[in-house]
């Protein structure tokens, strides 16, 4: 795209071209960092939904003066031969409107009861006052998720249904009201999608954000420690990126077990009380390989990851003093695990917080593998005044079947 | 056999004359999604990933524009 941004700049200057860029992200706050690093000035749209139906990107789409489309697929070195070529008008001719088309009144919370069909929800989702749909209320979230599931449920439905209510699940995963399991059903709903249409690489690309290694064409979001780095450098304040990063979308390995690394058991008596009362729920969500081809192994590795919610019922909260959450996987004979950190980061500037705390590592498992189990250690507090203790929890990963 | 070669031939000079389009003078006009050569750009409205406003792409005439589609990552 800086590509497109440096070459385009006297033209747009002039006022003979317009760029406008779509992102088919999920996150738009990682793409407005982006654009703030590599000073990109045109505005960019948010297409979580894949509204625009593209397959495949990057693709640049030239517009004539009267919104005529005249190429897909523009190349760079054809850019002037566009913009020195003149057009006759298609009189007559409409754009095809298409179902989500308006911001109006989307802001508005829903009436108790409201039954929306999937356009609508797609709407409310990509105009919810902020669009990371931070503002919607659990209710309103249910209401468009269920939209999008009869949608996906609805006879002759077709495959990008289920990828759309995938986007809507991931959303919902990311807003402070997340009900458990959102993020291992939007991972499922886009494998269906994809399994219907493995040409579509959009698709794809959303499960392979969170997928193992092995099934990566690149690290999705390596940029963006140097983005922020670079932007702070320039004087400026980079963009918030909301959701934290997983280490599957960044990039780098370190291998569980490898060169000078020794594994001990934190608990190898089991002698650390167990969380029965519940003030943490593990949420575990497996990302498969998503290509059919290729090596064996590479098809049988997953992306696992947990997601550690302190109980906000019963006001737990991380005690940031006391130590850091660590991860403990039972010893897989013959499995190789490729992870980023199992101790999670602590938040150094409060000595209590509730955060939601996530981990996630690459497993390649042998095929009569079915499971993973482990165990998570924590420190937390109850309440205002309550106690505080350190606790573990135990926890099993249903594996894909082995293809 | 023959009939069927010559239908093929004729359906393929046919497509081959009738759309010409700006960069494919001998194919058929491509497409991308809801993007067709000599197609109006849909009417589809976006929000701009700053939450701060919305762009119709139907809106985009009346100067040349190009749209790129593409992800950070």
């Amino acid at each position: 795209m800086p590509v497109w941004h440096e070459r385009t700049k006297a033209a747009r200057e002039a006022g003979k071209l317009r760029l406008v860029g779509i992102t088919e992200e999920q996150h738009p706050d990682r793409c407005a960092l982006f654009a703030q690093w590599q000073r990109l000035d045109w505005p960019i749209l948010w297409d979580p939904f894949n509204l625009t139906e593209s397959p495949v990107v990057p693709v640049a789409i030239a517009l004539d003066e009267h919104g005529i489309v005249r190429s897909v697929g523009l190349t760079i070195d054809r850019l002037d031969e566009f913009l020195a070529a003149s057009y006759e008008d298609a009189p007559g001719s409409k754009p095809v409107a298409l179902g989500v088309r308006e911001a109006k009144g989307r802001s508005r919370e829903l009436e108790p009861g409201a039954v929306l069909d999937a356009d609508a929800a797609m709407s409310r989702l990509l105009w919810s006052g902020r669009t990371d749909a931070q503002s919607l209320s659990p209710r309103d979230f249910a209401t468009c998720v269920e939209a999008l599931a009869r949608a996906c449920s609805a006879e002759h439905a077709v495959p990008s249904a289920a990828f759309r209510l995938g986007v809507a699940l991931r959303l919902r995963h990311d807003s402070p009201a997340a009900p458990d399991q959102d993020f291992q059903a939007s991972i499922d709903r886009w494998g269906d999608a994809l399994r219907a249409d493995p040409t579509q690489y959009i698709w794809r690309r959303r499960i392979q954000q969170w997928g193992p290694r092995l099934d990566k064409p690149y690290p999705f979001y390596g940029w963006i420690e140097q983005a922020t780095r670079e932007v702070s450098e320039r004087g400026e304040t980079p963009l918030v990126v909301r959701v934290p990063l997983t280490s599957s979308e960044i990039a780098g390995r370190e291998a569980i077990g490898g060169a000078g690394t020794e594994r001990k058991h934190p608990d190898p008596e089991r002698k650390v009380p167990r969380d029965q009362a519940g003030l943490v729920t593990i949420e575990v969500a497996v990302a498969p390989h998503t290509e059919d081809r290729g090596d064996p192994a590479a098809r049988r590795s997953a992306q696992i990851h947990l997601a550690l919610r302190p109980s906000p019922a019963r006001d737990v909260h991380w005690s940031n003093d006391a130590g850091a959450c660590e991860v403990w996987i039972d010893d897989p004979k013959n499995w190789e695990l490729v992870r980023a950190d199992f101790s999670l980061p602590v938040p150094r500037d409060a000595e209590t917080s509730s955060e939601v705390r996530r981990v996630d590592f690459t497993i390649t498992a042998p095929p009569e593998a079915a499971k993973l189990s482990g165990t998570v250690f924590y420190f937390v507090c109850e309440g205002g005044s309550g106690a505080c203790r350190f606790l573990a929890q135990d926890f099993i990963v249903a594996l894909p079947a082995a293809r | 056999m023959k009939p069927l070669g010559l239908v093929v031939g004729v359906v393929f000079v046919v497509i081959a004359v009738a759309v010409p389009s700006w960069g494919q003078s001998d194919s058929a006009p491509k497409a991308t999604g809801v993007f067709r050569e000599g197609q109006r750009a849909p009417s589809l409205e976006l929000p701009t990933i700053d939450g701060r406003s919305t762009i119709n792409l139907a809106s985009l005439a009346g100067r040349k524009a190009i749209v790129l589609q593409f992800a950070s990552w």
